[in-house]
């Protein structure tokens, strides 16, 4: 639990920068490209012709990328999101069997800190692969940000995330009680094991339309 | 010692049930439906078994698909190999190769061995089967401890190794099939069914586990259906499956009363074993998990046995199985009949009647507990799960618990239950794939 919690912590910060940092992240990249296409963009435009330092700003100008290559990067998203489901599904399942395999029968905590560790490879895996795959988007004509891929991944999924913890919370409540009082405990398990489903379901899906949307707003091309 | 024939239908030649056999796992494979594909291993491909021993009988059974045309048992008494001064009896063969004779006046409690023979038309055995054995139910008066094995669920698609060891023990009195024995969901014609049972019988597991007692076979739903209800079950398909369960199980039925499977077996004053039919005489739309007549039996039979124990063969358990996990299979128990399962139990509460232990399975779960909480009917009578012997185990988060239930686990096994009616002790035994005993409880209900 502490390790999500951590890790949606440390992500939250990192992809919300603090106004006025003065060092140029990725993240600032992103949001310069976005000032681009604003009132601002003319003063950035002078800035990078005037040999502005940060590789960042010097990109080329953004273009849209060609249907072919983003269709191609889409699939590469959707086929790394169903890898990294089917990664947490194993990795989930090693603690339970390994304690049904030590007792004979399940033991409802460790079909929670499955549930749990299932969660963090698979949030940890999608963010960190998925917004790569867009890198299949950049061609001759424009590369595109990364990093604003990841941005809007983790923007439209980090709530979908934070619901799965919260379910999970709920199933590892339920398995506590469960393993004192047989059967008290049990429509909180379904209700944090239902809830996580659809949590990472939920997470999946708005994390790969965030991650299409960040990567195409990085190289749409502005007025 | 006298015999008795149970009538088989006529026979079929070889050539022909190898083509028909063929034929239809063919066509099954090319629709993707029907029958899996079987072909016997040997010219007694499901070994020999015994069945529903009495003290003084017991019926025999065995499949034949060589090239003999005739059949005979020799039946010796003692636990030494048959000898060739042996009395030996004509065994009809019916069709598919199946056959069975009861064998009666033989010496209670006493160990006996058999082989099946197969002999040409001058008479000379051209092979044989390897031999079985079994023990005669003790006398009506006898008081003596008794060791019976048990198990249920067993999928061929799936490792039989948890029956091994039973297969090796020489001790045991009689083996309980507690049903689902056989998967043969899908099956619809009696080749579809015979190839079911053959791949799960035609196995080196159960012909050894077979050959070494007898057993007491049930029926559960998947020798037919998943959930079957005799009820809303086609009546075409259940004489057909009825048909294949009788021809590859040794258990006796009433000619009069070919469909009543509930049955009582009883081993002197150790123990009445009340073997129920939970899925054939099933009417949902009445409320009756079984019939009103079986109800009776079972409630009378109970509460006025004289035994020191009281083992109810019962297939779906009638715990409460209520908490939300279960709650997807609660149509499918006795619970979702309440009137007649507090019915049976009230009445067992009533009359104070001790030494009752309900033996069941289905859920791929061993476990064993009170029937009901405490404060409701039932709270003091004991259930005993047992198997899985090959299924993959119950998938359930969590499994029953103190302070009802005492112990539960997935492992596939077989149970064996020690009956000491002296002490009016059961000890319950489950052993896993490598022989271990797993797990040891001893109660005195």
């Amino acid at each position: 639990m502490h390790a999500v919690a951590v890790f949606v912590l440390v992500a939250a910060v990192s992809a919300e920068p603090a106004p006025g940092r003065a060092d140029s992240s990725p993240a600032d990249a992103a949001e310069m490209r976005t000032l681009a296409g604003s009132a601002a963009a003319p003063a950035a435009r002078a800035l990078t012709r005037q040999g502005a330092p940060t590789p960042e700003l010097s990109l080329t100008e953004p273009s849209p990328a060609p249907r072919a290559r983003l269709a191609l990067a889409h699939t590469a998203a959707i086929t790394t999101t169903l890898a990294t489901a089917v990664l947490a599904g194993l990795a989930g399942y090693l603690i339970p069997s390994q304690c049904y395999e030590a007792q004979g029968r399940p033991d409802p905590r460790c079909s929670g800190l499955g549930l749990l560790l299932g969660s963090v490879v698979q949030v940890g895996l999608a963010v960190l692969l998925v917004p790569e795959t867009y890198r299949l988007a950049n061609d001759a004509s424009g590369a595109g940000d990364i990093n604003a891929s990841r941005l809007g991944a983790w923007r439209w999924g980090r709530w979908a995330a934070l619901a799965g913890l919260m379910f999970i919370s709920t199933y590892l409540v339920g398995a506590l009680v469960e393993k004192n009082n047989y059967g008290k405990g049990q429509v909180a398990m379904l209700v944090g094991a239902v809830g996580t489903l659809g949590s990472w379901i939920t997470f999946d899906v708005t994390h790969l339309l965030g991650a299409s949307a960040g990567y195409k707003e990085s190289r749409r091309v502005r007025p | 010692m006298m015999k008795r024939h149970v009538s088989r239908r006529g026979t079929a030649s070889v050539s022909r049930r190898a083509f028909v056999a063929g034929l239809s796992a063919l066509g099954a494979g090319a629709l993707g439906c029907g029958a899996p594909r079987y072909v016997p291993s040997a010219p007694f491909p499901i070994g020999v078994a015994a069945g529903d021993a009495t003290p003084t009988s017991v019926l025999l059974s065995t499949r034949y698909v060589g090239p003999a045309r005739a059949l005979r048992v020799a039946v010796s008494q003692g636990d030494a190999p048959v000898t060739a001064s042996a009395p030996r009896y004509d065994v009809p063969l019916g069709d598919g190769g199946f056959a069975a004779l009861a064998v009666d006046g033989l010496t209670p409690a006493t160990w006996h061995r058999y082989v099946f023979e197969a002999v040409d038309a001058l008479g000379n055995v051209v092979e044989t089967s390897r031999e079985g054995r079994f023990r005669t139910a003790f006398s009506p008066d006898t008081l003596a401890p008794l060791k019976l094995g048990a198990v249920c669920c067993t999928k061929y698609t799936h490792d039989f190794a948890a029956l091994s060891s039973a297969g090796e023990r020489t001790d045991l009195d009689a083996f309980i099939l507690l049903g689902d024995i056989c998967y043969a969901d899908g099956a619809q014609t009696r080749e579809d069914f015979r190839a079911h049972w053959g791949l799960t019988l035609d196995t080196p597991q159960y012909r050894a586990l077979r050959a070494q007692t007898s057993v007491v076979p049930l029926w559960d739903d998947h020798e037919i259906r998943n959930n079957w209800e005799g009820a809303t079950l086609d009546p075409a398909l259940f004489e057909t499956a009825l048909a294949a369960f009788m021809e590859h199980q040794p258990l006796r039925v009433d000619p009069s009363q070919p469909h009543r499977l509930w049955r009582k077996l009883s081993w002197g004053r150790t123990v009445d074993l009340f073997i129920m039919d939970s899925r054939s005489e099933r009417d949902r739309a009445l409320g009756h998990y079984i019939s009103p007549e079986q109800l009776d039996w079972l409630i009378t039979g109970v509460t006025q046995s004289q035994a020191r124990f009281k083992l109810i063969l019962n297939t779906v358990p009638i715990g409460s199985f209520d908490t939300p996990f279960f709650g997807p299979f609660g149509d499918d128990m006795w619970l979702a009949y309440p009137d007649q399962r507090r019915q049976v139990l009230e009445a067992i509460d009533a009359a104070g009647t001790r030494g009752v232990l309900w033996v069941s399975g289905d859920f791929h779960l061993a476990c064993i507990g009170r029937v009901s909480p405490a404060g409701e009917p039932g709270a003091r009578q004991l259930e005993v799960l047992v198997g899985p012997g090959a299924q993959a185990p119950n998938a359930l988060p969590s499994y029953p618990s103190a302070p009802q239930w005492d112990w539960a686990s997935g492992r596939n096994n077989w149970t064996e239950i020690d009956l000491d009616p002296a002490t009016g002790q059961l000890t319950l035994r489950y052993t896993d794939k490598s022989g271990r005993v797993f797990h040891e409880a001893t109660y005195t209900p």
